[in-house]
């Protein structure tokens, strides 16, 4: 290597400031590589020139260099992320994505599952099928994960604390939702068995929080499990989901023995998590204001297939979402409420109390225990965590069918009971084999959602990231992200 | 302030402290460290872990190898072993070729030539090359071109099946989970093997967060 090239790769290394210390010594391999493909070739009596003293002293000033720059932006910037680090992340990334990504890639750790989620979800709508398959598969790791002994899972149920403060994983309704949406990718790839263990899951986790079998009342995560053991050839198996699925919702019937086709719709956006009770300690859900159509026509556009499909409703989000037992989250919430409003209420008392005595020193003293109290009131934090995935359905609607899918032109009309809903599709895609297809079809876009994580608290965010070990699990999470 | 004021105070600020739970530690790993991938690891669930592949394959292979109506006979007989004949029956997502491919290669390189193996997973390619030889395009390699292709005497079948149950009270999930394998003789139907069950019963209490 000449001065000239060591010169060159220099330059460029000075210009990898944005680059994490774990990819450095990447960064300086290729800003080196560079220089050395875009220098002039030397001539042949440079190369003969070559001091391999003054090259390694080079390097080695290169290497120092490179520290320097390293521990500069980390005095500056902590554990990241680093100037120009978002914008390489998101360099080789599906533009309509790009706002979602850069939200998961800043979010960190604690809101991973839930940026996850939409990223996954707006992925499919856009047919970036890696990315939703990878997407998927991070989210469901954490929502697997077990958290006992974890510091932000304790910090939730801290009287001083909010609840936010945890890694969000979601209700049972929005894991379960994370598992349909893998299960249907599977669909997709034709990989059955995978696609029933996902709806098995999502029963799973939907009942969570109650005993047994019961509370597995997800009708279409059901018959979703029934049509993959359809499609793996487990005839018994099938029948049993299917017999469940149709016991939980009449509407839900097994398919007929020829239909070789399964269309998927979703209707509306889902429910909308809200803090309710006196201190914002409950959490309570409520429909959102764009969950109009709950209805589907599908109409062959080419003509060639005469039937209208009109898929019934499987399943509702809003009511597997309200029709739950309680969270355990909410006994404690409702225990630091609790101790809130008596700590307010002790400290009203005191301060009243000292108003009425007649000696200073008892006013005095009064006074400051009363309003030590209601520091430690107002130091209490016992709000709901109303993080939520937006882009969720509100209806999960199911048909099955005899059909040419490969030749099927989608023409939807959209309805709200007998009322004509303008809407054009947001997402489609076609997949399966020669024997299973599935169709999946979507009213509302999950492409068109803000950026922003949705119900994040700004406070906590900033607090929970001024953390030394929530700065290294985001840099962990921003590493991992490489494979999306 | 008198002293039934500052009990008072006292008494409703050790109850408020009282209620913050202790920040349980976690152990981190610095940098990337390398896990044996048979030890129990980190993140294990429930679940299929990666120390259960080394397991089952071990106990497949010792449990076949010393089966002699399959390994002893005159001419060794040749088994398909692939992923899509193996079934998971499960509520866990799983990687079916991590596992056949485990005892594919265990069972070959144990077998010692006892066992042969037929690819149905490579069937393209072999026809692709087979064709190009056919045609001219590449010479004949040092096997005869007109050599049929190799039919299968037996297939490695499996099934992974679970039992999941939870209790609310303590926040608890249990499964138990068995694997099986079997040989079907790929002539008449008949099952000549059936290994050994591979079981096991794991549990995990879940955080009050997490349910």
């Amino acid at each position: 290597m000449t001065k000239t090239t060591l010169r060159t790769g220099l330059c460029l290394l000075a210009l990898t400031v944005a680059a994490p210390l774990h990819a450095q010594s990447a960064t300086t391999t290729t800003a080196a590589t560079t220089a050395a493909a875009t220098s002039t070739p030397p001539a042949p009596a440079a190369a003969a020139s070559v001091d391999p003293v003054a090259e390694r002293k080079a390097a080695e000033k290169a290497a120092k260099e490179a520290q320097r720059q390293q521990a500069e932006l980390r005095r500056k910037y902590g554990e990241g992320p680093y100037p120009g680090q978002v914008e390489a992340f998101l360099a080789n990334k599906p533009e309509k994505l790009r706002p979602l990504l850069s939200t998961l890639y800043l979010g960190g750790e604690r809101n991973a599952v839930l940026n996850l989620d939409r990223v996954g979800l707006a992925a499919m709508e856009a047919g970036e099928w890696t990315i939703a398959e990878h997407a998927f598969d991070m989210a469901l790791t954490r929502i697997e994960a077990v958290y006992k002994k974890n510091v932000q899972a304790e910090q939730a149920k801290s009287l001083f604390k909010n609840e936010a403060r945890k890694d969000f994983k979601g209700e049972p309704y929005e894991r379960a939702m994370s598992y349909y949406y893998r299960g249907l990718l599977y669909l997709r790839a034709a990989d059955f068995d995978n696609a029933r263990a996902s709806f098995l899951a999502a029963l799973f986790q939907d009942s969570i929080n109650m005993d047994g079998d019961r509370g597995q009342d997800f009708a279409s995560m059901n018959y979703l499990a029934g049509w993959a053991s359809r499609c793996a050839g487990d005839a018994g198996d099938a029948r049993e989901q299917f017999d469940r699925a149709t016991k939980t919702n009449a509407a839900l019937v097994a398919p007929a023995n020829d239909a070789n086709t399964l269309l998927v719709a979703e209707l509306g956006y889902g429910p909308v998590k809200t803090k309710g009770g006196a201190k914002g300690e409950l959490l309570e859900f409520k429909s959102h204001t764009l969950d109009v159509e709950n209805q589907l026509e599908l109409r062959d556009a080419s003509g060639t297939f005469q039937p209208v499909l009109k898929p019934v409703e499987a399943s509702s989000l809003v009511y597997q979402a309200t029709e739950r037992d309680g969270r355990k989250m909410d006994g404690v919430l409702k225990g630091k409420a609790q101790t809130k409003a008596a700590l307010e209420a002790s400290s009203q008392a005191m301060m009243q109390a000292a108003m009425m005595q007649n000696n200073s020193g008892g006013m005095l003293g009064g006074m400051l225990g009363g309003a030590m109290l209601g520091l430690f009131a107002g130091a209490a934090h016992v709000e709901a965590d109303t993080r939520q995935w937006d882009s969720l359905p509100s209806r999960i609607m199911i048909q099955t069918q005899k059909m040419d899918l490969a030749k099927f032109k989608p023409a939807a009309q959209f309805r709200k009971d007998a009322d004509a809903v303008n809407l054009t599709p947001a997402g489609y895609f076609t997949g399966g084999n020669d024997r299973c297809k599935i169709a999946w079809l979507r009213a509302r876009s999950a492409l068109d959602m803000p950026a922003a994580t949705p119900g994040d608290d700004a406070g906590v965010a900033k607090a929970s990231a001024s953390r030394k070990d929530v700065q290294l699990k985001d840099k962990a999470f921003r590493d991992s992200l490489a494979q999306l | 302030m008198t002293i039934r004021q500052f009990g008072l105070l006292a008494a409703v600020t050790i109850a408020a402290l009282a209620a913050t739970p202790a920040m349980a530690g976690t152990k981190r790993i610095e940098g990337v460290q390398d896990l044996d991938p048979d030890s129990k690891a980190y993140n294990d669930g429930v679940g299929i872990a990666s120390r259960d592949i080394a397991a089952i394959s071990d106990a497949i292979v010792r449990d076949l190898l010393n089966y002699p109506e399959v390994i002893d006979r005159p001419l060794p007989p040749r088994v398909i072993i692939q992923a899509s004949d193996l079934r998971n029956m499960t509520m866990q997502r799983f990687q079916r070729d991590m596992l056949t491919d485990a005892l594919r290669s265990q069972l070959n390189r144990s077998a010692r030539g006892k066992l042969r193996f037929i690819s149905r997973e490579s069937a393209e390619v072999v026809e692709q090359e087979r064709a190009m030889k056919q045609d001219g395009f590449v010479s004949a390699g040092t096997t005869d071109p007109n050599r049929m292709r190799s039919g299968a005497d037996y297939r490695m079948v499996g099934k992974i099946t679970s039992i999941d149950t939870r209790n609310v009270g303590t926040g608890t999930q249990q499964r138990f989970t068995q694997i099986m394998f079997e040989l079907v003789d790929l002539t008449t139907g008949d099952i000549v093997w059936t290994g050994e069950p591979y079981k096991f019963k794991r549990a995990t209490d879940m955080d009050i967060v997490d349910q």
